[in-house]
């Protein structure tokens, strides 16, 4: 072919070639019109180079077959997948299963937003300050819990009672409530701490996770055990959520 | 006579098989025909070799619930490498929520190189393969994709644009911009 019929490539159309024409992916002729123009770009004759060398080195290491090797036995495991099921761990009513979580779960993230506190990090206790997680007193006690539930106890009562805890509301209920039916009045608290929490202010928020690492804890321990499905719609409902401080 | 197989080879075969019978032979056959190619898109989206093997079990139990819905609009291929890329945006979300509350560190990438080679040839391979695998996570998803597709799974330009939607001149400049980066990446290390 004459080459001075050649058309000599622009740099978008020699950039668009470059990859195809180092791993061998062009035709015959646009492998020639390539070369050909390849004489009046020196900076895209140095990146060839360079896109071989590199790419040699990664064709010798054989990418394919680690994936291959990783992946073998996927039949396997999907066909034992398959036979087991999808199991829901986590039984309950929807608003036990999706609206609790979901609110605690924006309380939790919340709480940590605010606080700034790494979880990730060891909360060794500081005077004054912060408190290990794995200790604390309850929040409510038993009785304040039901005393809540079964009144219409407002947002501003709420943050008195995070405030000075005990204070007012044992007095006025101590004598009535029983005491010995633990996971009922924790049920009662989970529901009325999930209906009121995003009405709580930040230093209230911060004051009540302080008081209850164990219930922190809790929320996540449900959380581990959400259907796959279940999870992903309260991820998505924390997605509207506003975290303002 | 006709032979019985033991495995089914076109998608065709498959879809009609799984579709009328629900076989445990089409099933097989889906998921060995393309569980390296689920894999690897897993394993980009994830970066953790384990997390990746789940998630491409879930792809595939999803995508043989949906079988039936499937109407051929696209390729079969394309059709499963959005489910992948779902299920996995699902599981980056939930890994992340708890990687905030975890006190493990994350380890994406060192174990994935086999373990068959011998020790000192796999110490290289395992560098320059993480190496890789490190400079492929920094892309942009549209040029890993672009490029993992093309360079890894050989597909051409019209079915990447069908998988990704993006054109094939938006393609092959993506393809461009992630191997000069890489190619940087690499150089640079």
């Amino acid at each position: 072919m004459n080459a001075e019929n050649k058309k000599i490539l622009t740099s978008k159309e020699m950039e668009e070639m470059l990859p195809d024409y180092v791993f061998g992916r062009l035709s015959g002729d646009e492998a020639d019109s390539f070369e050909y123009s390849l004489q009046y770009y020196p900076e895209y004759q140095e990146e060839v180079k360079q896109v071989r060398e590199v790419f040699q080195k990664l064709d010798a290491t054989d990418f394919n077959n680690e994936v291959n090797s990783r992946s073998k036995n996927l039949s396997v495991k999907f066909n034992y997948k398959l036979e087991k099921g999808s199991q829901r761990r986590f039984s309950g009513s929807y608003v036990t299963r999706i609206v609790m979580p979901t609110l605690g779960l924006a309380a939790i993230v919340t709480y940590f937003i605010i606080t700034g506190i790494n979880p990730r990090q060891n909360v060794n206790p500081v005077q004054g300050t912060q408190k290990s997680i794995s200790s604390g007193p309850m929040f409510f006690k038993p009785a304040d819990a039901m005393l809540l539930i079964d009144s219409t106890v407002d947002n501003n009562e709420i943050r008195g009672m995070v405030a000075n805890p005990g204070a007012s509301v044992n007095e006025r209920i101590s004598n009535t409530i029983p005491q010995n039916n633990e996971d009922e009045i924790n049920d009662l608290y989970n529901d009325m701490f999930a209906d009121n929490i995003k009405n709580l202010d930040s230093k209230t928020l911060h004051k009540i996770f302080e008081a209850n690492g164990i219930h922190l804890n809790d929320m996540m321990e449900d959380l581990n055990n959400i259907d796959e499905t279940d999870f992903q719609i309260i991820l998505k409902a924390l997605e509207n959520e506003d975290f303002k401080s | 006579m006709n032979g019985y197989t033991l495995s089914l080879d076109s998608d065709e075969e498959i879809i009609a098989e799984w579709n009328s019978t629900g076989s445990n032979r089409a099933a097989t056959s889906f998921v060995r025909k393309y569980q390296s190619f689920v894999y690897a898109t897993a394993i980009r989206f994830i970066n953790d070799p384990d997390d990746a093997s789940d998630a491409a079990q879930e792809t595939f139990i999803k995508a043989l619930r949906n079988l039936k819905n499937f109407k051929g609009s696209s390729s079969l291929k394309t059709w499963l490498y959005r489910i992948t890329v779902n299920v996995c945006s699902n599981m980056r979300r939930k890994k992340k929520f708890y990687s905030y509350f975890s006190a493990e560190d994350d380890e994406m990438i060192n174990n994935i190189a086999g373990y068959d080679r011998d020790p000192e040839q796999r110490f290289v391979d395992n560098e320059l393969y993480t190496g890789f695998l490190r400079a492929l996570a920094t892309l942009p998803e549209k040029q890993r994709e672009t490029f993992a597709l093309r360079y890894f799974e050989d597909m051409t330009y019209e079915e990447i644009s069908q998988m990704l939607g993006t054109t094939v001149g938006g393609l092959k400049a993506n393809y461009y911009q992630a191997v000069k980066k890489l190619t940087k990446f690499m150089l640079n290390k």
